[in-house]
């Protein structure tokens, strides 16, 4: 006892005191109540700190646990913990979805109108542009409302030149986002894209594109940043439509849920589609020579001595291209996302082929350069025995 | 208070000799109350307790004619299965308690001849007992009770967590966590305090952690 000074032991002794030694004994109702946790905080902490040193309470404490039969054991994803999970998926969707959403009517509508003086310097053919235009300026070129006027101005969708490329600054938001992104949602159909158009479209929609003071702020942060990148100070008064603007009105920046949360899921699915793209995808033709590699998004790789050397191609689109066929060593079909087909029938460059659906296409065989059959990641089969022109539904073989 | 509002009724109507409600009560309480009293005593020496418990209950009249209830304490803050398993506790944990101070005590064996007794042993046990009381003194009240329920009362984990209001994960991070704690100031206290080198720390851990003698671990952590 000598070799402990007396404070150390007033102290231990103070601090076991601490819990209120005045306080009560833990009576039938505090107990019962802490039991079914009805307590609240301060008197569960006193009721904690007296049972804390009372050994008569944590006697009581024992004995009511051991009287108490165990609750019934729920299911993992019943647990208190989980259910953060539904507001957190919440979230995360529409964090998801907000990425996914087109610009304003407005601005794609100034866009659309800064652009007719690079369009029409612009390669008069889409696998020319496509063979000419950086990938970048590919990939803000092909959005999604560009595609709509370019369907509905032109029967040939496929084949009708776009627009003309859009300056740097005009798909600020469209950069982040994979090219297939845009691609997927190009209807071949011009009178079910208007369609689309007219039941997504609400009241206030139809009503003249806003003001740039009035658009939404992620819109007017990116008219700001088109605003800085085009050198046409008139974006925010939108000139009078043009006729294929007239005849399909602006996208909505409101989609209908449903919709919305299916280009989610689309845009989940894109990106374990461009996890698979990073193994390269070989088509060997029938001379084991001359081969194709998927190497990135929109290009292959050619090689002629059995894949000893390797030269690059561009095939004008930027999907995610999943499969092919190559029938002959001149002749190759690639399919990949959002409904992309390109073919060659020279062994070195390539056409894009139109395709009804933006679905992504999970296999292509062909026969020829005019007989092919694609495979949905849906699992449906369409053919074609034109080159593409045209596509018809076919049982898959069972 | 609201959630309680059927069960208070029902303890109203007992406790005002209502017998249809009274035997509503018999019928859906009279079977829990004999499994709480299962739960608590394997040998159902506890269901005389359930018993004794319904009497109280139904209530016996007093002098001036008017019935007193043991329902009259139920408030409503906890179920009624609950509030009864409460009361049942408390009535087995009283009993025990009054049986255990009439024990008598156990005659200690006297230490064996043969072993040589070791010189520095009750010297070890004080420090280390004075330690520990400092060690367990400056937790909270929280780590305490848990340290109570697992290693005094020895509930399990899951047990220990039900009555902390934490998982069993919980509860068993949260002892390791006290367990290094303790350790941690028991050896600050003996290297600092009681001045004790390394050789003799672990030499005071061993004749201790062998056979604690009556270092009391329930006095520790209750006084």
């Amino acid at each position: 006892m000598s070799d402990v000074p007396p404070r150390l032991l007033r102290e231990a002794l103070r601090g076991a005191l601490a819990p209120d030694p005045a306080a009560p004994c833990l009576d039938a109702e505090t107990l019962a109540a802490w039991a079914d946790g009805t307590l609240s905080a301060r008197e569960r902490t006193a009721a904690e700190s007296h049972a804390a040193a009372c050994a008569r309470c944590q006697a009581l404490l024992a004995a009511m646990v051991r009287a108490t039969p165990p609750p019934a054991q729920r299911r993992w994803w019943r647990s208190p913990a989980f259910g953060w999970l539904v507001p957190i998926a919440v979230a995360a969707t529409a964090v998801v979805v907000w990425i996914n959403l087109p610009q304003s009517g407005s601005e794609r509508f100034a866009a659309s109108q800064r652009a007719p003086a690079a369009a029409a310097a612009a390669a008069p053919t889409e696998s020319a542009r496509f063979a000419t235009a950086p990938p970048a300026a590919a990939d803000r070129l092909a959005s999604k409302d560009e595609k709509r006027e370019a369907d509905q101005s032109s029967p040939a969708a496929a084949s009708a030149p776009r627009r003309g490329p859009a300056t740097a600054g005009e798909r600020r938001d469209g950069e982040a986002l994979p090219a297939r992104q845009f691609d997927k949602l190009a209807p071949a159909d011009p009178g079910a894209a208007a369609k689309e158009l007219r039941e997504a479209q609400t009241p206030a929609q139809a009503a003249p594109p806003p003001s740039r003071a009035d658009a939404p702020r992620a819109d007017a942060s990116a008219q700001s940043a088109a605003a800085e990148a085009a050198p046409q100070p008139d974006a925010a008064v939108p000139p009078a439509a043009p006729q294929a603007n007239a005849a399909a009105p602006p996208a909505p920046a409101f989609r209908p849920p449903a919709r919305a949360m299916l280009e989610a899921a689309a845009s989940v699915r894109g990106q374990a589609l461009a996890k698979a793209s990073a193994v390269p995808l070989q088509i060997v033709s029938p001379n084991p020579s001359v081969r194709w590699r998927t190497v990135a998004a929109g290009s292959v790789d050619r090689s002629v001595d059995g894949g000893t050397t390797w030269q690059t191609q561009s095939t004008g689109v930027q999907a995610v291209l999943t499969s092919g066929a190559a029938p002959s060593p001149a002749i190759c079909w690639l399919a990949g996302s959002a409904g992309t087909i390109v073919r060659s029938i020279d062994g070195r460059t390539w056409q894009r082929v139109a395709f009804p659906e933006a679905v992504d296409l999970a296999s292509i065989r062909a026969s020829d350069a005019a007989n092919a059959t694609v495979t949905t990641a849906d699992g449906r089969a369409f053919v074609t025995s034109d080159g593409g022109t045209t596509w018809r539904p076919a049982r898959l073989p069972q | 208070m609201g959630a309680h509002a059927a069960d208070l009724e029902l303890a109203r109507l007992c406790a005002e000799g209502d017998e249809h409600a009274w035997e509503r009560f018999v019928r859906e309480y009279r079977p829990l109350l004999y499994r709480a009293a299962d739960a608590l005593d394997r040998t159902q020496g506890a269901r005389e307790l359930a018993d004794s418990l319904y009497a109280d209950l139904y209530g016996l009249k007093s002098s001036a004619g008017d019935r007193q209830s043991l329902f009259r304490y139920y408030q409503g803050r906890s179920s009624l299965a609950t509030w009864l398993r409460a009361v049942l506790a408390q009535r087995y944990v009283d009993r025990l308690r009054a049986r255990r101070n009439v024990e008598p005590l156990s005659e200690q064996e006297p230490p064996a001849p043969g072993d040589a007794p070791d010189p520095d042993r009750a010297r070890y046990v004080g420090l280390v007992t004075r330690a520990l009381a400092c060690a367990v003194a400056v937790l909270t009240a929280r780590d305490r009770l848990r340290l109570g329920c697992y290693y005094v009362q020895e509930l399990t984990l899951a047990e220990t967590g039900r009555i902390m209001k934490e998982s069993e994960a919980t509860a068993s991070r949260q002892l390791a966590r006290t367990r290094l704690a303790i350790r941690r100031e028991v050896e600050r206290q003996l290297r600092h305090e009681a001045r004790l080198s390394d050789d003799q720390i672990a030499a005071c851990f061993a004749s201790v952690a062998d056979d604690p003698g009556p270092l009391d671990l329930k006095q520790v952590i209750y006084e």
